[in-house]
């Protein structure tokens, strides 16, 4: 195959001849393949600028002349966002029907905030049972630090920490392998915000351990008691 | 009084529901904000014994973590 003909548009009527399709189709479209396997088989001399995306990760990547290299970056992970919740004025959110098609479950809670100072946590599945181990460090300016230890039914990327009220705060939360069935679920969550009752920025991160074998496929955010302000979002990645 | 609230999402459709907590919602999160206070109050209690024992010793949280260290 002639590749690097440059770019042709075709107009009615145009004769497609086997060195049209050739030099111009093959380098102007995207090659789709279930994954790199097929693609390997199928193209068995890839010429420098092809372009090709593999279902089986979502990756789209161009041939460099020596490899298959990802465009981007570089980087062979890839981000899908599942879901964006608008944080409303409740006391709980439930995103469900999580798709288990990835190899990590990433959940972004930016600017939230409390109505009264108070506290946050989160579950998986619904499951309230004593099922959670967290323990986390938290570092605050103007306090001290203080180790967190979760409770067994819930872990909590801000349960200890104390939040002021009406002032935003963000956490993240990382759980590798989340739609295993075979294995329990560990990961880790980091974040920061105001310590309630002072204007004392405090930041926290640690891990968490869940004992399930059945893949995550909903997260609950709560409160302890307060209604969360009607701002901020829930984003959730797959990572592959 | 009003109904603690709950906002259910589907990641897959995109439907969202928000209506008051049923009253299993309700035993849930009155649990939870138990579990809250207890854990907050053994933290505090924590703190307090911490700083009765730093008096005791006569020194300071800083010598202390420099013992400790």
């Amino acid at each position: 195959m002639a590749a690097g003909a440059g770019f042709k548009t075709f107009n009615t009527g145009d004769v497609l001849s086997a060195p049209d399709v050739n030099s111009y189709l093959m380098s102007q479209t995207v090659m789709v393949f279930a994954d790199a396997a097929a693609r390997t088989s199928a193209i068995t001399s890839p010429q420098e600028g092809m372009v090709s995306y593999l279902k089986d990760t979502n990756a789209t990547e161009y041939y460099s002349g020596s490899a298959w290299t990802a465009i981007g970056g570089g980087s062979s992970s890839s981000w899908t966002l599942l879901s964006t919740t608008a944080i409303t004025a409740t006391n709980s959110i439930t995103v469900s029907s999580i798709s288990g098609s990835y190899t990590e479950l990433v959940v972004f809670v930016e600017n939230f905030a409390l109505n009264t100072t108070g506290n946050m946590a989160m579950r998986f599945n619904g499951d309230s049972g004593s099922n959670y181990c967290a323990n986390s460090i938290q570092g605050q300016v103007g306090g001290t630090n203080n180790n967190m230890v979760g409770t067994a039914n819930l872990f909590g990327p801000t349960q200890y920490s104390n939040l002021a009220a009406t002032n935003n705060a963000s956490f993240i939360v990382k759980v590798p392998f989340y739609s295993a069935t075979n294995a329990y679920k560990s990961g880790t969550f980091y974040g920061s915000g105001t310590y309630g009752g002072t204007s004392d920025p405090v930041s926290w991160g640690g891990g968490i351990s869940y004992r399930s074998t059945s893949a995550i496929s909903s997260i609950t955010l709560f409160s302890s008691g307060e209604q969360f302000i009607a701002q901020g979002n829930i984003k959730i990645y797959g990572v592959k | 009084m009003t109904k603690p609230m709950i906002k259910e999402v589907n990641a897959e459709t995109g439907e969202e529901v928000i209506r008051d907590m049923n009253d299993a919602e309700i035993a849930q999160l009155e649990a939870d904000r138990e579990d809250f206070k207890a854990v907050i109050k053994s933290q505090e209690d924590r703190a307090i014994a911490k700083a009765a024992l730093l008096e005791r010793l006569g020194i300071t949280d800083e010598e202390a973590k420099l013992l400790l260290g």
